[in-house]
C-alpha cells in the first residue's frame, strides 16, 4: 500500500499525497509527515479542511 | 502499452503513446518528445459519518501537481451530521476505488426512526493541460491522496476513504 503524506507550509497542511519517495521525505524534514486515516497529528499544525476539527464527544 | 499510427504532415508518421502514473513523484521526458497532453485528476473527498449524536466530516482529497501544468484539486469532504433518536445498527461507508478521483460513501445508519446515510464527498477535479517539454528533463508532480473517512464517534458508523488521484500523459513520437 502506498505510503500516505501531509505536506506541511507554515505549520498548515497544504496538501495530502501519496508516493512520496524516502530520499525526499529525508531531503526535507518538517515538509512531509506521514499520517494514517484519524485524528492524530502534531501539535501546532493547522490540519485545515484535510483534517476536519475532531467532533465533541458526547455521552449517549 | 497501447500504441496507435497517425499519419503525420509530409507522409511521414507518428506513434502516439499513452501512461497513467499513479504513483512516484518525477518523470522523465522521453526522447525526441517536445509537447505532452496531460490529463490530471484530484482525489476524492472522504465520506462523511452519521450517527445518533456524533459524526465526523470526511477530509478533503489532496490536489494532484504536475510542473507546467494547471493543478487538478481534491475534492471537499463530506459533512459529519447528527440525526439523533436511537441507534439500531449502522455499517461504514464504501472507500473509492484507488487512482479515480472518486468520492467516498456516507456511512449508513439504521435507527428507530429509519434508515440514514452520511454526507458522500466531493469528486476530484479533472483538468487537461498541453505542455512543452524538454527530451530528458525531470518533471515533478505529485499524486492527490483521497480524502480521510469521516470517523465512527459513539454509535456513529464511518464514512469511506475518498479515492486518491491520478497523471495521464499522452505524446507522439
Amino acid at each position: 500500500m502506498e505510503r500516505l503524506f501531509a505536506v506541511i507550509e507554515d505549520s498548515k497542511v497544504v496538501n495530502i499525497i501519496v508516493g512520496v519517495e524516502p530520499e525526499v521525505v529525508d531531503a526535507n524534514p518538517g515538509r512531509y509527515i506521514e499520517y494514517t486515516n484519524g485524528w492524530t497529528y502534531p501539535d501546532g499544525i493547522d490540519g485545515s479542511a484535510f483534517f476536519p476539527a475532531r467532533p465533541d464527544e458526547e455521552a449517549v | 502499452m497501447p500504441t496507435f499510427s497517425i499519419p503525420g504532415g509530409g507522409g511521414g508518421s507518428k506513434t502516439r503513446y499513452f501512461l497513467s502514473l499513479t504513483s512516484g513523484t518525477s518523470w522523465t521526458v522521453p526522447a525526441g518528445v517536445t509537447r505532452i497532453n496531460v490529463l490530471l485528476v484530484g482525489g476524492g473527498g472522504g465520506g462523511a459519518g452519521i450517527g445518533t449524536s456524533t459524526a465526523g466530516s470526511g477530509g478533503s482529497g489532496g490536489n494532484t501537481t504536475f510542473t507546467g501544468a494547471t493543478t487538478a484539486l481534491g475534492g471537499a469532504g463530506g459533512n459529519g451530521i447528527n440525526a439523533g433518536g436511537s441507534y439500531v445498527s449502522g455499517v461504514a461507508g464504501a472507500t473509492a476505488q484507488a487512482n479515480t478521483g472518486d468520492f467516498g460513501l456516507g456511512g449508513t445508519l439504521v435507527f428507530n426512526l429509519g434508515v440514514a446515510r452520511g454526507q458522500e464527498g466531493v469528486r476530484g477535479q479533472e483538468i487537461a493541460s498541453s505542455i512543452a517539454v524538454t527530451p530528458g528533463a525531470s518533471i515533478s508532480y505529485s499524486i492527490g491522496a483521497g480524502g480521510t473517512s469521516g470517523s465512527a464517534g459513539i454509535q456513529a458508523p464511518a464514512g469511506g476513504t475518498g479515492g486518491s488521484g491520478r497523471i495521464d500523459i499522452e505524446y507522439y513520437i
